[in-house]
């Protein structure tokens, strides 16, 4: 078990600011069988809480409105939360999304010929170590590199293009999954970095359900299954769904955009 | 008069006029032709006058047309209507049920009755509405149900209008035209009022508040604007209930509410009669390439601080292939029969049904699942032999896509053309108010008319005409 302390900060400049806009933000974490929240706090300059909800995922999202014309907008999070290393398994819950939601596609996961040629052969039933394969299969079939793919990327572009981030080796083992019809799910969190490094964005991961067993983590990227480094934030069928940041700006001239995470053991 | 194999609701089989037609039959003899000539151009006069228009979608004539009108009113027997009248608000009861269901633990599917294929890729399923409480647990605030007569005591319901079901102007537009036109008529007939539609369906909407709404709740309507082809109705509609008609740009998400920009400031919205397809909606959570939706109004909805009506994600009970299931879903939420009939339906998605389709198509009708207002459907008996040809090509390519129903005779009621009385075929269009208190059904509703001789084609889209309908006081 690790407690863990998380700062979270998101810096937006802009040369001008825009006339309206609004997000969507998903990066409270909540608590569950495997992380207990034990506080967190979200907080906004150039920029007001309308309110916050929870969604249709379970995910906890804050609808904010930027001020009009800001020339700088910052959303901070920190807190701490306990994590129980539970070898991935997050088992059965008891979410409104019904489990076949999970197995269909997606416009990002959708499979084309390099998805089906990867998993070609490889037999992917209701069985994990079949799933452990298939992560080391991507694993190696992709090389971490930043940069070379963006959040509208599909797991078919990153497979052929041959790298990408975490999102894109979770997009990819989602669609091999729902390709042989397993239901499986994205996920946006945290992790935990030997030497506390600063991170310039989230971490993503996958699960995937297996009768018997539950909902399974698998974190692709790094070829292991989740444990006490990782929490988990946000859900979805792809990025589309737990990104970290939604939103509908208007007007809004030359945006720069900067991301620093640090988590650390306390 | 000329008589139809169909069932005619004036003549029946011809051999004697029908009761409920017998002052009809009067007043049309005492008349002569050239003076109610005179009165359909007047008619018809009036409708310009107040502006009731209808665009119809790839038209070259121009934007705005008017819908013909008849002057020869539809009669419907307080006997007949309390049997539709008890049939609706047990399928209506039933489909908002069905619709809570979808929405939260698929219960339908979990007891084998409804297929998951229904809900796997059906664009009409709102994954967003899952586990969202709609204010008063009311998703079908207004239902137009398609109801077709073919004898003396059958009714079957045709479609179920439950997104954005539309027409009800022209109800009150005919009912108004026939008062000023024929006033003598409402003396000599005792015709169930229906004017009052607007002022119960305001009543019928604020007894859906949401919990947040204060003794004064404000109701406004929204519309995509002037070029979708019910504008004339949102403005009408907007006009009677006495509440602002507002687009997309005069809604804001103010202060954790739902707002409408008025000249003293921003005022809370409690209620939102919309007119605008779901995926429009709200660019931040829906197509976000909407320019008519309002940012971030779903998640207003989520958080349950304002109605929308009728709810997001209705679409999914009205498709015509999830038609095909409503006797089990009545069945299922109601434990009774169904009191009004589905007409048969094949669903092309099965590779049997298709096959039957596609043997029998020039006895059948075939619809778009997703579509509506009788675009891109065909009619087998009266199609060419190149029109099926290329239709079963679609069928073949896209069988999902498609539903078939055998071409059932709709009854016909006499209109007046250039050459006289001429029965025509007919349907029936009720408008049905949906609150937690109760459920409201003005009587009547909306008689669309093939103008055309032999044509089963009623939507107004397509060159149908409608009539006011009577229902008789008993």
């Amino acid at each position: 078990m690790k407690r863990l302390y998380v700062t979270h900060k998101t810096n937006y400049s802009f040369e001008a600011g825009p006339l309206s806009g609004l997000q969507q933000i998903k990066k409270t974490p909540y608590s569950d069988s495997c992380q207990m929240v034990l506080n967190w706090s979200l907080s906004l300059k150039g920029a007001k809480e309308e309110f916050s909800f929870i969604d249709s995922f379970n995910n906890n999202v804050h609808l904010i409105r930027i001020e009009p014309r800001t020339k700088c907008l910052v959303i901070e999070c920190e807190g701490h939360v306990e994590v129980t290393d539970n070898f991935g398994i997050r088992g059965y819950e008891t979410s409104a999304i019904p489990l076949w939601v999970w197995a269909e596609r997606t416009n990002i996961t959708k499979p084309g010929p390099n998805i089906r040629k990867l998993v070609k052969g490889l037999s992917l039933k209701d069985n994990i170590s079949d799933v452990h394969k298939l992560m080391e299969l991507i694993n190696r079939s992709l090389d971490f590199e930043k940069n070379t793919t963006d959040v509208t990327t599909t797991a078919e572009a990153a497979l052929k293009s041959g790298c990408g981030v975490c999102q894109d080796f979770t997009n990819i083992f989602i669609a091999c999954c729902r390709l042989h019809g397993l239901p499986a799910r994205y996920v946006s969190g945290f992790l935990l970095l030997e030497n506390n490094q600063v991170q310039e964005a989230m971490h993503a991961w996958a699960e995937v359900f297996v009768e018997g067993l539950g909902w399974v983590g698998f974190d692709t990227a790094n070829n292991v299954s989740p444990d006490d480094r990782y929490i988990r934030v946000a859900l979805g069928r792809d990025y589309a769904d737990a990104a970290p940041i939604k939103g509908l700006t208007r007007g809004v001239k030359n945006e720069c955009l900067s991301v620093s995470i640090m988590i650390s053991e306390q | 008069m000329n008589i139809s194999p169909a069932f005619d609701e004036m003549w029946a089989d011809g051999s004697a006029i029908r009761r409920p037609y017998q002052n009809i039959k009067a007043w049309l003899d005492s008349e002569d032709k050239a003076s109610l000539k005179a009165k359909r151009r007047d008619a018809n006069d009036l409708f310009r006058l107040t502006g009731i228009t209808f665009n119809v979608y790839g038209s070259s004539e121009g934007e705005e047309r008017l819908i013909p009108f008849d002057i020869i009113p539809r009669v419907i027997t307080s006997n007949e209507w309390n049997k539709i009248c008890k049939g609706l608000e047990q399928r209506v009861r039933a489909i908002n049920a069905f619709l809570y269901d979808i929405y939260h633990s698929q219960e339908i599917v979990k007891a084998g009755i409804l297929p998951l294929e229904m809900l796997k890729n059906n664009p009409a399923f709102l994954l967003q509405m899952i586990g969202v409480n709609p204010p008063g647990q009311i998703y079908t605030h207004i239902s137009g149900v398609d109801i077709i007569r073919t004898e003396e005591n059958e009714f079957y319901v045709l479609e179920d209008n439950i997104r954005t079901p539309s027409g009800v102007s022209y109800m009150l537009e005919n009912r108004e035209t026939m008062l000023q036109m024929f006033p003598e008529l409402f003396t000599k007939n005792r015709v169930q009022p229906i004017q009052h539609y607007p002022q119960e369906l305001l009543n019928s909407l604020k007894n859906t508040l949401p919990e947040t709404a204060n003794s004064k709740p404000t109701v406004c309507l929204l519309t995509p604007g002037l070029y979708n082809s019910a504008y004339f109705e949102h403005a009408f509609l907007a006009d009677q209930m006495g509440i602002e008609l507002v687009q997309g740009n005069d809604l804001k998400v103010v202060d954790g509410f739902l707002a409408m920009r008025t000249t003293r400031g921003h005022q809370k919205v409690d209620v939102l009669y919309k007119r605008l397809d779901d995926n429009f909606l709200d660019p931040l959570n829906f197509n976000e390439k909407s320019s008519l939706g309002v940012p971030g109004l779903f998640d207003v909805y989520r958080k349950g601080r304002v109605t929308i009506a009728n709810a997001p994600g209705t679409g999914i009970a009205d498709d015509k292939a999830m038609y095909s299931f409503m006797p089990e879903i009545v069945q299922f939420y109601s434990g009774e029969f169904p009191l009004l009939q589905n007409v048969p339906t094949w669903r092309c998605a099965i590779k049997d049904q298709l096959q039957y389709v596609l043997d029998n198509i020039s006895e059948l009708v075939i619809k778009q699942v997703h579509g509506s207002g009788g675009y891109g459907m065909l009619i087998g008996p009266t199609a060419t032999k190149k029109d099926i040809s290329n239709f079963k090509k679609k069928l073949i390519a896209t069988p999902q896509n498609y539903i078939a129903q055998p071409t059932l005779s709709l009854s016909t009621v006499p209109i007046f053309t250039n050459k006289g009385f001429a029965p025509r075929h007919v349907d029936l269009r009720p408008f049905v108010q949906m609150s937690p208190k109760k459920i409201n059904i003005v009587p009547g509703g909306l008689t669309r008319v093939a103008m055309s001789k032999g044509s089963l084609v009623v939507n107004s889209s397509q060159g149908g005409g409608t009539k006011d309908t009577w229902v008789l006081e008993n």
